[in-house]
């Protein structure tokens, strides 16, 4: 049995054989832990549409964005996230265990990426492999998504192991496999169904010369795949997958999905070049170089690019499939480059050096994208608007919650709040006017620093947290506390209600 | 045949699924309707009156004017409403208006929406905007130069915009003509998204 051919061992001699790529995937979890513990969030999607769902299917009380509304959104993340919000919420309900506990499991998971890179570059050589699975485990843009509530996250960590089974059974094929590739391919579809060209080229992949024996597993394996979504959806209430093509009718049909910002056709590959920045010169050619020896991964990155390509509207990370990828191919032309410089210099390009220096140099790498302006920008964002929420649910006392003139609607998310009590949302020029009517109703605020001035004098200022270092006029989430209880109702306040009117 | 059963069996269920049933067109309002300040002032929302119900379910139903009445009674009512969610009502019934393809609720809806200047004209504004644009009111078209003049816009969401300016005809010549040289103008730095 070859090294390649992971066969029925003990899990000791598994880890004894593979001490390298566990010592990696090690790196790996301590990266994403470390990361698990800030109250980053890249992107608003990660609260409304995942972490908001879920903790409303727990505690009943969640900001329902437009896009539940609308009933463009599937319900099988929120349901498979809502696991750990039950567990963190039995154990310590006043606390944020529940999403610690979230983005724990997102670690998790997320390790298969790595030990995908590794197993997609095994055919290559060992070295290949041992780098591939450092990258994995270390390029910034891998395990910062690795441990969001994204789909964009999860697709990575669904898809690279479908990958690697494809490759094998394309190989090997077998029944077994045939069916998780299914299954993988099919959850994949579900969390991020915009994949779908990528998923339908992962599963040509796997049909090799004995397409039949793979087919037979690979079929029932993505049906139940679909299953499981549309059962997510019908358990919560839904119509079983009918989201899928309402967000198409949505987003495309309608052209929805242009109030979101549209961007010319070749902005996702700009965008990314300004990302890597300097970096791009490096990672560019050796993923040309890689491309020459695995060309289905080139073809699935492509696909990824080009069909998010077509549509109006662009986010960096609607590609992150298809980037990562990229970033996987210039791992295995990093190790082939390195190979073919030692040989012009007649010296032997096997041995552990080689496999460090590049580790090293990967990991550099890595550090410097991260640290480009672009990516920089990532490391806490949202660290300041989230953490405020959670000292707001903290406050003793709190028996009503104002957020007023927040910089995006929704502010609010329950899941981070924690607390069942009312809230308002003001805004506008005549919210000074409206705050002043309602003040019985709540007995805290979330408002500007600058906006302070307009409370009643009751009200005195808790904490700015996380701004010290802004100018004044930049400190938009501080909170103010008053002492006292609250009376009367939220009136057409209600911010569920007032987040509705503004299409929200 | 149990197989094509199936089939036409998902289908049209597949088929109720997606159909929304489109709501009744209730009846047309009385003429000569009025809208009365006097429920709001006291915290009672105007669409909660028999005039104001009339006028949501008509707009609710696609009764673009209806919408646009209701937008207009809540900007326009004199003095200031501070039990009410005056700015969040004008929002609703103008966006409303302007998804059903009024230029004049689009053109309201981005007033409402675009209020904090020191960050980039939000994307629904700017969507907004180009509808408003398109249906030719000349005042869009100013805004928007005025926006990207002021770094507020990013230059990939204008490329569309561009691309539909190129083509004489759609709006007057001058209009047109304006906004392309205010558009070729430099731009301040960029604000942030």
């Amino acid at each position: 049995m070859g090294d390649h051919d992971i066969g029925p061992v003990s899990l000791k001699d598994l880890a004894r054989r593979h001490a390298a790529l566990v010592g990696i995937v090690l790196v790996a979890l301590a990266l994403r832990l470390i990361l698990s513990t800030r109250m980053t969030v890249f992107h608003a999607d990660e609260v409304w549409q995942y972490l908001e769902p879920a903790y409303g299917l727990v505690t009943g009380q969640w900001v329902r964005a437009w896009e539940f509304h609308a009933g463009i959104r599937g319900w099988f993340v929120p349901l498979v996230l809502s696991i750990p919000i039950a567990i963190g919420q039995a154990i310590a309900p006043q606390t944020q265990l529940h999403i610690y506990l979230v983005r724990a499991i997102l670690s998790v998971v997320s390790l298969g990426i790595p030990i995908a890179w590794y197993d997609l570059a095994r055919p290559l050589g060992r070295r290949h492999a041992l780098v591939a699975a450092w990258v994995g485990a270390v390029w910034c843009e891998v395990f910062y998504f690795g441990v969001r509530p994204s789909a964009e996250g999860l697709g990575l960590s669904l898809l690279f192991p479908a990958m690697a089974l494809a490759a094998r059974l394309r190989q090997r094929p077998r029944m077994a496999p045939a069916v998780a590739l299914g299954l993988l391919l099919a959850l994949g579809f579900v969390v991020r169904f915009h994949y779908l060209p990528a998923i339908a080229l992962i599963a040509l992949w796997s049909l090799g010369r004995d397409w039949r024996r793979v087919l037979v597993g690979l079929v029932p394996g993505f049906a139940a795949g679909l299953m499981l979504g549309g059962l997510a959806d019908i358990f919560t209430g839904h119509p079983p997958l009918l989201w899928v093509w309402r967000s198409i009718a949505f987003n495309l049909v309608q052209g929805g999905s242009s109030l979101f910002g549209t961007q010319p056709p070749w902005w996702f590959v700009t965008f990314q070049i300004g990302t890597w920045s300097w970096a791009a010169l490096a990672i560019v050619p050796l993923m040309l170089i890689g491309a020459r020896r695995r060309p289905m991964l080139l073809a699935i990155a492509v696909a990824v690019y080009a069909t998010h390509s077509l549509i109006a509207h662009k986010e960096y990370r609607f590609v992150l499939l298809g980037t990562t990828t990229f970033v996987l191919l210039a791992a295995i032309g990093s190790v082939d480059l390195w190979d073919a410089v030692l040989r012009r210099m007649r010296r032997s390009p096997h041995g552990r050096a080689g496999v460090i220096a590049l580790c090293l140099g990967w990991g550099a790498l890595s550090v410097a994208v991260g640290a480009m302006p672009v990516f920089a920008e990532y490391w806490d964002q949202g660290d300041v608007p989230f953490t405020t929420l959670v000292l707001a649910g903290e406050q003793p006392g709190l028996c009503g919650f104002a957020m007023v003139d927040q910089p995006a609607h929704p502010a609010l998310a329950m899941s981070l709040f924690n607390r069942p009590e009312p809230v308002l949302l003001f805004d506008g020029p005549e919210a000074a006017e409206e705050v002043r009517a309602m003040i019985p109703r709540f007995n805290v605020v979330e408002a500007a620093q600058l906006y302070g001035p307009n409370l009643p004098p009751a009200f005195h200022r808790v904490t700015c947290w996380g701004q010290d270092g802004y100018a004044i006029g930049d400190r938009l989430q501080c909170l103010y506390v008053r002492p006292g209880g609250c009376t009367g109702t939220v009136g057409d306040f209600a911010y569920q209600a007032a987040l509705e009117r503004r299409g929200k | 045949m149990t197989g094509r059963r199936l089939c036409v069996l998902g289908a049209t269920a597949l088929l109720i699924g997606c159909a929304r049933q489109p709501a009744p067109v209730p009846p047309r309002c009385p003429a000569g309707l009025v809208l009365s300040v006097a429920a709001p002032a006291q915290g009672t929302p105007v669409e909660a009156t028999p005039a104001g119900q009339c006028l949501a379910a008509r707009a609710t139903a696609g009764d673009v004017a209806a919408a646009l009445r209701l937008g207009d009674f809540y900007r326009t009512a004199p003095g200031t409403l501070p039990l009410i969610d005056r700015r969040g009502r004008q929002i609703h019934w103008y966006r409303l208006a302007a998804d059903r393809g009024s230029a004049v609720g689009a053109w309201q809806a981005v007033q409402l929406i675009d209020i904090n200047r020191d960050i980039q004209v939000p994307n629904d504004a700017l969507a907004y905007l180009f509808v408003a644009i398109k249906a030719g009111i000349p005042e869009a078209g100013d805004y928007l130069v005025d926006q990207w003049q002021d770094g507020r816009v990013d230059p990939g969401k204008l490329w569309a915009l561009r691309r539909w300016l190129a083509r004489p005809g759609a709006i007057p010549e001058d209009q047109r003509r304006d906004i392309i040289a205010g558009l070729n103008a430099p731009a301040d730095e960029l604000e942030e998204e």
